[in-house]
This record gives C-alpha cells, sequence and structure tokens, in this order.
C-alpha cells in the first residue's frame, strides 16, 4: 500500500516538474524569437501550404525584425463568436483583421470597449512605409476621440453594383442587356424566360446572409455605422430607417415572387453554392465587375457577361476594413513593424498572397524583377489562399490571372477620384443605445431576408407589421441619436 | 437515523447539531474521501463560475474585467422586452417543452416498456437502432429532414404529386411546424431517455410478474399495474428535472431544422434563438447573460415548485 502511494506520489511530483519545465521553455523561447500572431478570416478549406508559406515568410521576418509570423484562420461563419469569445475573455492576441461586415471586430462597435490598442504613436515610431502608402483621406475614418485604431487596406472602396447575365440565354433570346439600367428593365426578359424556360429561374434572389442577389443601384443610401436598420441618405444628410427607404424595391421584389421571376423557396435557399447552380438568368457581380464578364465566368463557373449599373460615394466602412492590434498584444512594438514589413517589402506581401514559388505558383515572366507574373495554382492544387486585399498594400501585388496589375491601377485610380461620404471622419458613439441596436438586429434578421426575396403573403400587412417592430425596438431615438452625433461632428 | 437526528436537534439547540454533523462526518470520513473528487469538481466548475451572476448587472469591458466593470443595474434586461417577439418565443419554448415532457416520456416509457416485455437476442438491435439517433448532430438531422421537406425534390411534395396536389412550401409555412418540430424532437430524443426506463425495470423484482402471471394476469395488465406503478417514482423525478429546464430550448433542434426560416418564427421561435438572432453580432457579454440568468432562475424556482407539490402527494417520488 505505502509503496503504491509512493509511487503515485512520486509520479505526481515528476509531471509537475516535467510541467513547469515545458512552461518556462516555452516562454524562454518567445523571448527570443517572438511569435505575432494574425487572426484572420479563411478564405478557403484547403490551407495545407501554410506551414510553407510561413517558413518562406519568416525568413525575411526574422532577418529584419526579429519575430515570427503565424497565421490563425477563422470560418467566416464563425468568425464572429470566436472573436467575442477572445474579446471579451481578455486573451491575448496580435493582430486581426477588421471588417465591418461582422460587428464583432468592427471599429464602431469596440472603440468604446478599449479592444483596439491605440496605433498613433506606433505608426509614427515604426510605421513610416504604412503612412507613406495609405491613402492620406483614410485616416479620419479610422480614428476615434483622437486615437488611430486600425490600418485601412488598399482595397475596392468605392461601391459598384453590376448584374450578370448567363451568357447563353441573352444570346439565345437576343436580350439588349446593356441597355438595363435598374431592375424594372429586366422584367420582359424575364417574362420571356418564364415563358420559354422552364428549368430557369429568372432572378437570383436568396435568402443567404440578410438575403442576397439583384438590388436596386444604391441611390446615395447606404449604412456608415454598423447600426442595422438604419441608412444614412446622402443627399438629405440624414439617418432614415431601412424600410421607408427600400420600400419601393422591395414592393417590386414581392411582385417578382408573386409572378415567378424569384423561387418559391427562395428563402431557404441559403448555401453560398447556389449562385454556381446555373439556373439563374440575371444575377449580381462576383466580387469586382469586369465589363468582358471574366471575373464571374471564372467565379461563377458558366460563360456570363456582366453590366455596370451604378456607383456611389465611398462609405466609411468599406475603408474601415484593414488591420488592427489587439489591446491584449504583449509585443505591440513587434507587431507594428511586422505590419510596416508587410508595406514595405515587395516580395514579402507577395509571398503571403501567392504561396511559395513552385508549390504555389509559378512565373510565367519577369522572374527577379519588381514586377513579374505569376501563374498561381488552381482547383484542388491550390492549397494557399489568403484575403489578400485584407492584408495592407494591394497596389503592391504582383500580376497574375485573378489580380491584373491593370484592374489594381484601375481599382486605385477609381478610389483616388471617388468622392467620400460625409460621414467618413464621423465616428458614431453606440454606447447610449446599445439596447436599442441590440433590439433593431433581432427585427432586421428576422425580416430583411423575407423582405428582399419578397416571399411574404401579404405584403402592406407584413411591412405594416415591421414598422411597427422597428418603433417598438426604438428606432426613432436611435435616428435622433445619430442625426444629433452626426451634427455634432460632421 | 435520520428520525433520531430531526429529534435530537429539537431537543437541543445549535451547539448540538454542529456536534452531530461532526461526529456523522467522522463517522462517514472514508466515504467523504472518496467523493472528496466529485465534490471538488462541483465546487469548480458549478459553484466557483457563480460570481458570474453579477454580469447580467453590468456593462461589461473586456479591459475592466467582470469585477472592475460598471453596475448597470437592469438596463441589459431591456432589449428582451423591446419589441413583443419575447412573449411568442417564450411561449413557444413552454409549449413544445411540455409536449417534450408529455408526450415525450410517455413514447420513451412505451419504448422501454416494449424493450422489457420482448425480452429476446434481438434486443441489443432494436436498442442500438434507437439510440442511433440520439447521437446525431442537429446539422445532420437538419439535412435528413430537408430531404424529406424540400420544395422541389423533397419526399413529400412528391408523394403530394402522385396524388395530384400542389407542393407545399414547407419552410415557409408556420402552421406545419409544431407537428414536425415534436417529432424531430422526439425521435431524437425518445431512444436515449427509454434506455433510463428500461434500466429501472431491469431492476425490478421478477417475483411480482411471476405471481402475477399465476394468477392469470395478461401481459397488458402487468404493465398497467405492476411495470409502470414501480418505476414511478423515477418518471416523477425524470419529469421534475426537465420541468427545470422548461424556460431553455435545445438551440440545434430549432435552428438547424427550421432552416432558420424567418417565416417560421411565429411557431418555432424559441428563448434561444432569439437571444442568438439578437446578440449574435453586438457581441454584449451583459446583455447575453441575462437570459441564462432569467432562464436558470425561473427554471430553479418550478424545480422546487414542483418537488413541493410532488413531496404533498407523493413523499416517496420526491427528489429532496
Amino acid at each position: 500500500m505505502k509503496r503504491i502511494l509512493t509511487t503515485i506520489v512520486s509520479l505526481l511530483l515528476s509531471m509537475a516538474l516535467v510541467l513547469t519545465m515545458t512552461s518556462c521553455g516555452g516562454r524562454n523561447k518567445n523571448q527570443e524569437n517572438q511569435e505575432i500572431t494574425w487572426h484572420m478570416m479563411k478564405p478557403s478549406d484547403n490551407l495545407s501550404s501554410q506551414n510553407l508559406v510561413e517558413e518562406e515568410a519568416n525568413r525575411i521576418i526574422q532577418e529584419e525584425i526579429g519575430a515570427k509570423l503565424k497565421f490563425d484562420f477563422i470560418d467566416a461563419g464563425s468568425w464572429a463568436e470566436k472573436m467575442n469569445v477572445m474579446i471579451n475573455s481578455g486573451e491575448e492576441f496580435d493582430i486581426f483583421q477588421t471588417s465591418s461586415d461582422s460587428a464583432a471586430t468592427s471599429i464602431v462597435m469596440n472603440a468604446k470597449k478599449g479592444t483596439f490598442m491605440d496605433l498613433t504613436e506606433l505608426l509614427d515610431k515604426y510605421g513610416q512605409d504604412i503612412k507613406a502608402k495609405v491613402d492620406p483621406r483614410a485616416w479620419d475614418a479610422v480614428t476615434f476621440d483622437g486615437k488611430i485604431l486600425a490600418i485601412p487596406s488598399q482595397a475596392k472602396w468605392v461601391p459598384e453594383l453590376g448584374y450578370v447575365f448567363k451568357k447563353d440565354l441573352v444570346e439565345k433570346y437576343n436580350f439588349d442587356y446593356k441597355s438595363v439600367k435598374s431592375l424594372k428593365d429586366l422584367e420582359p426578359y424575364f417574362d420571356i424566360l418564364l415563358e420559354n424556360e422552364p428549368d430557369i429561374i429568372p432572378a437570383y434572389v436568396v435568402g443567404a446572409g440578410n438575403g442576397s442577389g439583384l438590388e436596386e443601384s444604391y441611390h446615395g443610401k447606404y449604412t456608415p455605422c454598423d447600426v442595422p436598420g438604419v441608412l444614412f441618405d446622402e443627399d438629405k444628410e440624414e439617418f432614415v430607417d431601412f424600410l421607408s427607404a427600400k420600400l419601393d424595391e422591395y414592393k417590386l421584389k414581392h411582385e417578382w415572387y408573386k409572378k415567378g421571376y424569384i423561387a418559391a423557396d427562395a428563402l431557404s435557399r441559403t448555401d453560398s453554392a447556389e449562385s454556381k447552380t446555373g439556373k439563374y438568368a440575371v444575377l449580381t457581380q462576383a466580387g469586382a465587375i469586369t465589363l468582358d464578364g471574366s471575373k464571374s465566368t471564372a467565379v461563377y463557373g458558366y460563360p456570363c457577361v456582366e453590366i455596370y449599373v451604378g456607383m456611389d460615394k465611398i462609405p466609411p466602412q468599406n475603408i474601415m476594413n484593414g488591420n488592427a492590434i489587439s489591446a491584449t498584444c504583449k509585443n505591440p512594438e513587434k507587431a507594428m513593424q511586422l505590419l510596416n514589413l508587410i508595406w514595405k517589402d515587395d516580395y514579402l506581401i507577395n509571398t503571403l498572397a501567392y504561396g511559395v514559388e513552385g508549390v504555389n505558383y509559378a512565373y510565367e515572366s519577369g522572374k527577379g524583377t519588381d514586377s513579374p507574373t505569376v501563374v498561381p495554382k488552381t482547383g484542388s492544387e491550390r492549397t494557399w489562399a489568403v484575403w489578400h486585399n485584407w492584408m495592407g498594400p494591394l497596389w503592391a501585388q504582383w500580376n497574375s490571372s485573378w489580380n491584373s496589375t491593370e484592374a489594381l491601377q484601375e481599382m486605385k485610380k477609381a478610389n483616388e477620384t471617388a468622392e467620400m461620404s460625409k460621414t467618413v471622419g464621423v465616428m458614431f458613439d453606440m454606447e447610449s443605445i446599445l439596447t436599442e441596436v441590440a433590439a433593431l438586429t433581432g427585427v432586421v434578421n428576422a425580416s430583411s431576408p423575407v423582405l428582399f426575396c419578397g416571399a411574404m403573403d401579404d405584403f402592406d400587412k407584413y411591412t405594416a407589421e415591421v414598422a411597427e417592430k422597428l418603433k417598438e425596438a426604438g428606432i426613432e431615438k436611435v435616428l435622433e441619436e445619430l442625426n444629433r452625433q452626426y451634427q455634432e461632428q460632421k | 437515523m435520520n428520525k433520531n437526528y430531526d429529534t435530537t436537534l429539537k431537543k437541543n439547540g445549535f451547539f448540538s447539531k454542529f456536534k452531530l454533523e461532526l461526529k456523522l462526518f467522522k463517522k462517514n470520513g472514508q466515504l467523504t474521501l472518496i467523493a472528496l473528487p466529485a465534490i471538488i469538481a462541483i465546487l469548480v466548475f458549478n459553484y466557483l463560475p457563480l460570481y458570474g451572476l453579477i454580469l447580467p448587472f453590468k456593462r461589461y469591458y473586456p479591459a475592466q474585467g467582470i469585477i472592475g466593470s460598471p453596475w448597470v443595474g437592469l438596463k441589459n434586461f431591456e432589449f428582451l422586452f423591446k419589441t413583443g417577439d419575447i412573449w411568442n418565443a417564450l411561449g413557444n419554448t413552454i409549449f413544445y417543452n411540455l409536449i417534450f415532457i408529455f408526450i415525450g416520456t410517455a413514447v420513451s416509457v412505451l419504448i422501454a416498456l416494449m424493450l422489457y416485455e420482448f425480452k429476446n437476442r434481438f434486443v441489443k438491435t432494436y436498442q442500438t437502432a434507437l439510440l442511433i439517433p440520439y447521437f446525431m448532430s442537429w446539422v445532420v438531422v437538419a439535412y435528413v429532414f430537408n430531404t424529406l421537406l424540400d420544395m422541389e425534390h423533397g419526399l413529400f411534395n412528391q408523394i403530394l404529386a402522385l396524388f395530384g396536389k400542389d407542393a407545399v412550401n414547407w419552410y415557409n409555412e408556420a402552421k406545419q411546424w409544431p407537428a414536425i418540430l415534436s417529432l424531430a424532437g422526439i425521435w431524437k430524443n425518445a431512444g436515449y431517455n427509454a434506455v433510463v426506463y428500461f434500466a429501472a425495470l431491469m431492476g425490478l423484482d421478477s417475483e411480482y410478474f411471476e405471481a402475477a402471471r399465476i394468477d392469470g394476469a395478461s401481459k397488458f395488465r402487468q404493465m398497467w399495474s405492476i411495470s409502470i406503478p414501480l418505476i414511478r417514482s423515477v418518471i416523477t423525478i425524470m419529469i421534475i428535472l426537465n420541468i427545470g429546464k422548461i424556460f431553455y430550448g435545445d438551440f440545434g433542434l430549432f435552428y438547424n431544422v427550421t432552416m432558420n426560416s424567418p417565416l417560421l418564427y411565429s411557431t418555432t421561435d424559441i428563448i434561444d434563438t432569439y437571444v442568438y438572432r439578437t446578440l449574435t453580432s453586438i457581441g454584449d457579454i451583459g446583455m447575453a447573460s441575462t437570459t441564462g440568468f432569467a432562464q436558470s432562475v425561473c427554471g430553479f424556482v418550478l424545480v422546487l415548485l414542483t418537488n413541493w407539490i410532488v413531496k404533498k402527494k407523493d413523499p416517496e417520488s420526491a427528489l429532496f
């Protein structure tokens, strides 16, 4: 008995010893070679080259700043949940992607919570290359109470809307798609399709997200802060509720739904691959708009043609997509040095974007020069992908089939010439209306897919109900508060 | 001994009560020692986190921690009652739970009785077949139901088409869903709950049944007059425990099987899905914890109440 006891005790002790030793080891190692984590949404399922890419990137990073980069990819679907838990539990992490798509990591929702580290001084000290390359107008959109909270990425800022047509159908019925200016113009084409193509659903309008697919051009109304259910009217310079602003579009959608332009079960078609089934005649742009249809053809997987329907002023949240450093980061200096290096070193950013030569891409021409052309591996051979337009310097990325220098230059020019929204530089404070924002989120999440697909039984009754719910949730107080804050800061 | 304890307690005051406790503790010291790991685990995992109960009354800032964040009174609860949706969700939650508690229990007991009566070599097979749904993820179950309910390719609509009827858009029609969800919930959990009752039945003394057989009682008579009365206390305890959870819904069932279709909310929205939809993007811990707080407080009161009623009627079956 005694022997057994001694054995157990010594076993436990040695286990404890091993545990303390390993944790000590970890700490020592960290001091010598700090690891900087970068949390990012996962762009693709197969990222088996991650270690190779990190190794190649760390060769440079280690030499330049004596640190190591480690990506932590999180599925887009669980991004909000996981980041919320990390932020709220005060976990230590370093760089993370801020995205206005997800309030969990948006600047507006987090500014007051103290989630983001103030980058103002760090940028002055270590971020000269960043400051040189970021559009100077963009800093306004990420500054809250005089503190810079994130680094805006070079990306497409100008909101654009395009319609995509399945090529074989427009050719078969000789439809003059180039004359389409708004949703209404599509109706004659839809009638022809309904009559002659029983297997085709005319309009791609589905319930995925909070409704995705065909919509009306922007009318200068969009949401500059992460409050659901409100839009900013650029002409009147005031906030309005989404329902009355978009009522005409929703009414048209409901008519379409009844006529059969939209699938009867559109609301439950929530699979993101739905647009690739080839069952729809008219869709919206797949990311960027390419007038020759190359982008949509590549993404949707069947021949397409595209038109350009509208563009608008740059809303602040398009600029807010970038990267921030967490307030819990233990090595903010290293993290900033790393970010600066990414903006400075073209080979590094291209390694992160394209991967490792031979494994993830091959040179087509110009190997060894500053601006080569590369051919990235595609399909099942693609083992590396990253949200390259959210990493920072996009204009420095090499020419390739999905990232042509020509298109990037056009994008850069569009950004520089487009006007900024009047709300850029206005930082909205949600503290006093959090309860209402929560209630509004519930109402909008429950109603917007239905409105978007037009899938209700009785349009007037349904919209009256939604309007009543918005009122109960406190939309008036929210509008009043946002308008007041806008007037104060503009 | 219990009686002895009570009378001693009445005779003497607090001090002797303490003395008695100490004596009992000494006597059962070894047993307590065996239970120690479990006691520590319960303390650490169930009691230590209880300080989190102050969260619903705070505006939580991660940088300031739970203790340091400012108090806000009942402000966090306000979002729940802003729109009338919570009452619909509350009604649905209780409705489905009552169905699961009463019909679900009846089905489970029935299955257990059948397993017990068909004492043959296939019992294991039946048991396994009944248990499989319990171990399936709701996400998988949702697609199983989708193959039945899909508008174009679903089995139900194809059967309807055979009879020349119009296709039903199942995911848009709220009125069908109480039946579908009840069925799904019972189908998934009945087998697992039946095992509990089956185990209780296995523990019964076979002499009762032998005596009944000699007296010429039929199988049904035996079930009704022997099996069910003898496992009554197990059934009651299971019901009391489930009543404590009456304000909680199975999120997986109501979110996945309905494909979160917003037109169904009038009959499928439960408290958990409502709160998820409302707070998922805001990520305010204070507001999110209010619901759990309210659910558990109400559940706790209900358990005490049910137990009190049961104790009045039938002290043997009461939980405590």
